[in-house]
């Protein structure tokens, strides 16, 4: 099912190279693990999901890229032509010349609908590309102006049009210690308009991909790059394709259906990502796995809300009664790939005490498979799930954004671009709302 | 039948035009095997004798003469002649003559208003005559096809410097120099391109009013770069010896405005008398440099406080700026008089003109000129004795030649032509280029130069911005150990390396922005961050406040290096120095009558002044004692 990727500034722009290019990597691996005729599925599967053939024969991205300067854009799509493999569709651009200065409100209030009409009919030429139209997938930073205001605009946009279509938003969570100054504020209001309008928001944080850049990948001087290969590593981890037998015939893992069981009440959308195994290419040729150890450190990963399975506290314990010391979950979607992962026993992840008590029994984990090797990882798990694991970092940027609000510090560059304190005010209502329903799971 | 002319302009409605040629023929040619010159051929295709000089029409007749030569019914019209000559040696050659073509040869550089206004007229007849010509020769004329884009693709902004005063012009000079430097030494086949474009223009010279040439494909050659740049002094010397030297080409003398008789260190001269005298010229001069950017994002405006030209001037351009292009970011570069400062009057002059920094500029970087003078010292102490002659003894044996920040190595002006506050003003100039850097060059984390007054200015005056650049001067050993990049972090911090007489770890930073330019990762940063916070204090409510560039191209000579820009309570005793100086004149009412007899200037504007600077001061200092007592927290939204 074809999937609209729609890059959105510096930062969405970069990870969408990444993405396609991880998934044309994971493609051409030699090493599958399953029949030639098998792999051909899930190379059919992949190409009429992310491209389009053009009349050359060549792949082409299903995507739009949106940018109000044109570096970001034009390094992007050299890197995919140079690649030789794939490329990005001819005028499926929009850039300016001016960028939004990190100002949300000059992405969301000037520019955004400055580019409303030229954004729109590029989606919509991209949409119509598509035979069976699965959703559209945003890759943005909440840092920035353009990711976050021209996002957080073009979110809302497509969601007129597209009433009945999946919207799921990526986003990158700025550094705790940021690259912006005014993150927190751009965060602040990005969440909570995407709150709106989205179906679901991704959340990738750049903190916990730092982690796993230094200490699972090993890398000395960690750049942008390294963190963008591992967000679209994540990222390929569950959209690449999986089939789940329901009775008589198979199902691909539809963008509709994870966000249809991932969320199922509009007050909790916002999900996390976790994966396993994740290492160096030169360590994955010395490492063995087995499902149940994988997936006793995933689970723990979830429980103990950890990001990777270094440094997992193993103390923390699914419990019941007054004391609730874990991570509880909304819903879990858990994607096994690889040898032998229909013989793996998934059954610890349908423990109720994982989930909030109002979630029936039995409901709260989907589960899909793929037999055929992952990015060359013999056996690979992901963990997509609606948990817990986002109210500390949402908890942060409430706090700092409320104490630079209080002082009105920066305010005013908003209000020049036609924003108001009670805008501001709004946005804080209602995701201390939404932090409020987290934490009392 | 009823003929159709097609008038084919610029490159792409050139490009179509032949394409729309090429394909009519192979149409007409697959119906007509005969070569029989038709009616259905005559729409768009004269049939002509080409014997004659001036070759005749036959006219189609009864259907049945053969073909001679088809001419085309078209006008060809492009400025610049690539694409039409082009067309003319090609196989589609023989369907046009050159009295079909109007050309130039320098382009209207993406410009609408080069194209409309100043082509239009001047080709104005000769259009007319060449579709007058095309039009006699149809019996029945039915339709005009015209065919043109809409607007050509650029990439890059650009900025416009405005340097005023004889320090503004020093200071501005070097930085044309250094930055050619820069590019040269990054663009070695001498194309003009994107970056160059953001501060040159690239022009036909052998006009008279050379034209601008666009960096089109980006495979042209540089013909002749001219600074986009304004200079203003209301003294000769500076400005005309910047002409008569080797940066002379840059410029031209459009791009000047000039008096003979100075200012007299007076801020109301400057201001009130020559800036009303000059304000059309300036206005014009100005207008004309904002015609030829297609899409201008920044001016920085260079002067100094305390003279009269600069501050006066200087502030009324600025004004000025604010006025006719508000949209427009305003950076100053602002060199303040040190306490020993041999004008009497630059107290004066200085606290005038910052009343105008901190109503119209949107972000102003003081620089001082004792912090440039130690800076100096500590670099030539270390540079080794060869290179400035003064110093026997190096500290350090292995310093890079010619890689410090003051050095000029490698740039146009050499030997004789240097001036003495050259090495100063190199500092300042390569405070800009840094600046700007990332605004030119690729990078993993680009800063634009709106982003800048969005994360480091919480109010709207408070908008003066510390800097500091490191490290110095390169080391010559290659390899560089962690420990001196994190030197290089360490450094930009002490009060040493700051380009105002100020200490900012004494201070409470309301934000602060790293710019990193070469061999640096995000996560040197992120280390140095960590590393260096204990030692510094931040407000309470922008605890985590950095901002982070990171631009891949490094500068001439250094293999990386760190432009610091922070918004600090410690500025304000800069200022409050200032205003004591001020107040220690003003009380004794000491040469105001100099500046009272210029027209349009007040007794009030000096108590306007001193209070403006003194709330400026006061808001920095309400920040500063929040340093150790914070107040009390608003709590946070509770729902329910």
């Amino acid at each position: 099912m074809p999937l609209v990727t729609l890059q959105l500034g510096q930062c969405g722009n970069q990870i969408g190279g990444q993405l396609f290019s991880t998934i044309i990597e994971d493609a051409d691996c030699k090493h599958t693990g399953v029949t030639k005729k098998e792999n051909d599925n899930y190379l059919e599967a992949v190409n009429e999901r992310f491209f389009v053939e053009d009349k050359h024969g060549k792949l082409e991205a299903r995507a739009v890229m949106v940018d109000m300067e044109t570096k970001a854009i034009s390094k992007t799509r050299l890197d995919a032509k140079k690649s030789g493999k794939w490329h990005y569709p001819d005028k499926q651009q929009f850039c300016q010349k001016k960028g939004s200065g990190n100002n949300w409100a000059h992405g969301f209030c000037a520019h955004g609908p400055k580019a409303h009409d030229d954004i729109m009919a590029l989606v919509q030429s991209e949409v119509e590309k598509c035979d069976h139209f699965d959703g559209f997938l945003t890759l943005m930073s909440l840092a920035g102006g353009t990711g976050s205001g021209v996002g957080a605009y073009i979110t809302q946009c497509l969601r007129d049009e597209y009433p009945h279509s999946f919207i799921m938003n990526q986003v990158v969570w700025p550094y705790n210690t940021g690259e912006v100054i005014v993150q927190n504020y751009n965060a602040l209001l990005t969440l909570s308009q995407l709150y709106l309008y989205s179906d679901a928001l991704l959340i990738m944080e750049n903190d916990k991909i730092q982690k796993i850049c230094s200490q699972l990948l090993n890398i000395k001087h960690i750049s942008f790059q390294d963190m963008n290969t591992v967000i679209a590593h994540k990222l390929a981890s569950f959209l690449q394709p999986t089939v789940r037998t329901e009775g008589s015939h198979t199902r691909q893992n539809r963008l509709g259906d994870m966000l249809e069981h991932l969320v199922a009440h509009p007050d909790y959308k916002l999900l996390s990502l976790l994966n396993i195994p994740q290492m160096s290419e030169a360590a994955l040729q010395y490492s063995a796995y087995q499902w149940p150890g994988l997936l006793k450190h995933l689970r723990q990963m979830l429980i103990a809300n950890a990001p990777m399975e270094e440094g997992i506290d193993w103390n923390v314990r699914v419990s019941s009664g007054a004391i609730r010391n874990h991570n509880f979950s909304l819903a879990n979607l858990l994607l096994l790939r690889g040898k032998d992962c229909n013989m793996a026993d998934v059954s610890a992840f349908t423990e109720p005490k994982l989930y909030t008590d109002w979630i029936p029994s039995g409901c709260g984990l989907l589960e899909w498979k793929q037999p055929r090797m992952f990015c060359q990882y013999e056996k690979s798990a992901s963990l997509l799930s609606n948990s817990q694991t986002p109210v500390t970092p949402l908890n942060s940027v409430l706090e700092k954004s409320w104490s630079m609000f209080g002082a009105r510090a920066f305010v005013h560059q908003y209000i020049k671009f036609g924003l108001a304190e009670e805008d501001f005010l709004d946005s804080f209502a209602s995701l201390e709302q939404v932090l409020k329903n987290y934490k009392d799971l | 039948m009823t003929q159709s002319i097609v008038v084919q302009v610029g490159q792409c409605g050139n490009q179509i035009g032949c394409r729309f040629w090429d394909l009519a023929l192979r149409e007409h040619a697959s119906l007509n095997k005969a070569g029989i010159y038709d009616e259905p051929l005559s729409s768009f295709f004269r049939n002509v004798d080409g014997r004659h000089d001036d070759p005749l029409d036959i006219p189609v007749g009864s259907g049945k003469g053969k073909i001679k030569a088809l001419k085309a019914r078209a006008v060809l019209i492009d400025m610049e002649e690539g694409v039409v000559s082009g067309s003319l040696k090609g196989p589609l050659g023989d369907i046009f003559d050159y009295k079909q073509l109007i050309t130039d040869v320098s382009g209207s550089g993406n410009n609408w208003a080069v194209g409309h206004k100043m082509y239009g007229e001047k080709y104005k007849d000769e259009i007319s005559e060449t579709v007058r010509r095309a039009a006699e020769l149809c019996d029945c004329l039915q339709c005009f096809f015209v065919i043109h884009s809409m607007g050509g693709v650029f990439e890059m902004t650009q900025s416009i410097v405005v340097q005023v005063g004889q320090c503004g012009n020093q200071i501005g000079c070097r930085f044309w120099d250094l930055a050619l430097r820069e590019h040269a030494s990054l663009n070695k086949a001498g194309i003009y391109d994107e970056p160059l474009s953001s501060f040159f223009r690239n022009v036909d010279g052998r006009h008279d009013d050379p034209l601008d040439i666009p960096v089109g494909s980006g495979k042209g050659k540089i013909k002749a770069l001219k600074a986009r740049a304004v200079l203003i002094d209301m003294e000769e010397g500076v400005v005309s010896g910047s002409l008569k030297g080797p940066l002379g080409d840059i410029f031209d003398y459009k791009q000047l405005i000039t008096d003979v008789s100075g200012s007299g260190n007076n801020w109301a001269v400057g201001h009130k008398m020559y800036g009303e005298k000059y304000k059309d010229e300036i206005s014009e001069t100005v207008r004309r440099a904002v015609e030829l950017c297609d899409c201008l994002q920044c001016f920085f405006v260079i002067h100094s406080m305390g003279g009269g030209t600069g501050s006066g001037v200087g502030t009324f351009v600025l004004n000025l700026l604010q006025d006719e292009y508000p949209d427009v970011y305003r950076f100053v570069t602002a060199v303040y008089p040190s306490a020993e400062d041999d004008v009497i009057t630059s107290p004066y002059n200085s606290v005038l003109a910052m009343r105008e920094l901190t109503e119209n500029a949107d972000c102003v970087l003081p620089v001082e000129n004792q912090a440039l003078v130690d800076i100096v010292n500590k670099i030539s102490q270390a540079l080794p004795p060869s290179n400035l002659g003064k110093k026997t003894v190096g500290i350090s044996g292995n310093v890079k030649a010619a890689s410090s920040i003051a050095s000029s190595h490698g740039s146009i002006v050499k030997g004789p032509d240097e001036q003495p506050f050259d090495t100063m003003n190199n500092i300042v100039a390569n405070l800009l280029l840094n600046l700007t850097s990332s605004a030119r060059f690729e990078g993993s984390l680009n800063v634009d130069l709106n982003e800048i007054t969005m994360n480091l200015v919480p109010f709207p005056k408070l908008h003066y911005l510390i800097s500091s650049q490191t490290p110095l001067y390169a080391s010559a050993d290659m390899k560089i150990p962690p420990r001196r990049l994190d030197q290089m972090f360490s450094d930009a911090f002490s009060k040493d390396h700051q380009l105002i007489k100020a200490d900012p770890k004494h201070g409470l930073y309301l934000a602060c922005a790293l710019m990193v330019r070469g061999s640096v990762e995000v996560s040197d940063i992120r280390r140095n961050i960590e590393r260096l916070k204990p030692s510094l204090k931040f407000i309470y409510w922008n605890q985590e406040g950095w901002k982070t560039g990171l631009c891949s191209v490094p500068p001439v000579g250094q293999p990386h290096t760190l432009l610091t820009l922070a918004n600090n309570t410690c500025i304000r005793h800069t200022f409050s120095d200032l205003r004591d100086r001020f107040s220690k004149l003003y009380k004794r009412k000491a040469h105001i009558h100099h500046y009272t007899h210029v027209d349009g200037m007040e007794v009030s504007d000096f108590a306007e002044s001193l209070e403006s600077i003194t709330s400026v001061i006061q808001e920095y200092e309400t920040l500063d004692s929040q340093k150790d007592i914070v107040p009390e927290l608003l709590p946070r939204l509770q729902v329910v």
